[in-house]
């Protein structure tokens, strides 16, 4: 599909994305290159640490909760790309066999007044399993508006 | 360099990672994972992107940047997790064969007043390639505190 405008972005409006469940492979592939600590990196190792088993890498999880986002199709074509996250919060740990959902809200919207092309929107993520909350945070990304 | 507890840090000490070369399979494998957007899958339909070309996710800068620091052995075993990331900025683009240095300051430590075993350490992050600077964010992780050091107060 191709991507919404800036205009499409209302405050409110929320997406919800398809389903993630992190397996041990994925969690540990993961690690070893961007997150490599001991509960992160090795089912066995992990045991020992302070969280008694592997748990994934916090960026792995804001990493998946955005791609499933990207992959809405919501900015295809249309996203122009991010400067930034802001206030994100590891509330509970994410283990092997877990699903992640996320939600996006739409939570501030305003056009860019350099550049008429182009608009600036903020979205609100919110990350959970079937146990509860484990992850939010916000993502700015500049989109392009609506050609008249 | 070996691990260190939180009262063995200072606020304003600033350490240096290893640099890494991000190549064009780095950053194509680790888009089509978890940031599949054309100007970071896909070489030639970056071309015709915003960025005239292919660009690392900026997920994976981070992700790098912390992995260096880590890669130090500063926290080791006495981490344990960190409840916050704040201030994720991407203010360049990273593009295949670019190196990326990070440099990291120690801006807060402090003792927790509930858990006497540990405390919490707040880093700000800067990645460079070359002088121009491509990411900073600042992270909090809880770091265990000397037992013996306790022990002896």
């Amino acid at each position: 599909m191709s991507g919404l405008w800036f205009e499409d972005f209302a405050i409110g409006r929320r997406f919800e994305t398809e389903p993630v469940t992190l397996e041990v492979d994925e969690i540990t592939w993961f690690a070893r290159q961007y997150d490599p600590q001991p509960f992160h990196t090795d089912a066995r190792t992990a045991e020992d640490t302070v969280f008694g088993g592997l748990i994934a890498s916090g960026f792995q999880t804001v990493a998946i909760s955005t791609g499933q986002f990207i992959r809405t199709g919501a900015l295809d074509g249309t996203g122009m790309g991010g400067p930034g996250l802001d206030e994100i919060r590891w509330i509970a740990p994410v283990r092997p066999g877990d699903t992640l959902h996320t939600s996006v809200e739409v939570a501030e919207a305003r056009p860019t007044r350099s550049d008429p092309g182009r608009g600036v929107v903020r979205l609100a993520f919110n990350v959970s399993t079937d146990a509860g909350e484990v992850a939010t945070f916000t993502a700015t990304v500049f989109l392009r508006r609506r050609p008249e | 360099m070996p691990a260190l507890f939180l009262d063995e840090f200072t606020q304003g000490e600033v350490f240096r990672t290893e640099p890494v070369t991000l190549g064009e399979a780095d950053i194509v494998t680790f888009a089509e994972r978890y940031d599949p957007q054309v100007f970071h899958t896909d070489p030639v339909g970056a071309r015709t992107s915003p960025y005239g070309g292919l660009i690392a996710s900026g997920h994976q800068t981070i992700g790098v940047a912390f992995a260096q620091f880590i890669r130090l052995g500063l926290f080791a075993e006495n981490s344990l997790g960190g409840p916050a990331m704040d201030e994720v900025r991407w203010s360049a683009p990273v593009r295949p064969g670019d190196t990326l240095e990070t440099n990291v300051t120690v801006i807060d430590v402090r003792p927790s007043k509930s858990r006497p075993d540990r405390g919490i350490i707040r880093l700000q992050f800067s990645t460079a390639v070359g002088d121009r600077e491509v990411a900073r964010f600042q992270t909090t992780t809880f770091l265990r505190r000397n037992p013996n050091a306790e022990a002896a107060a």
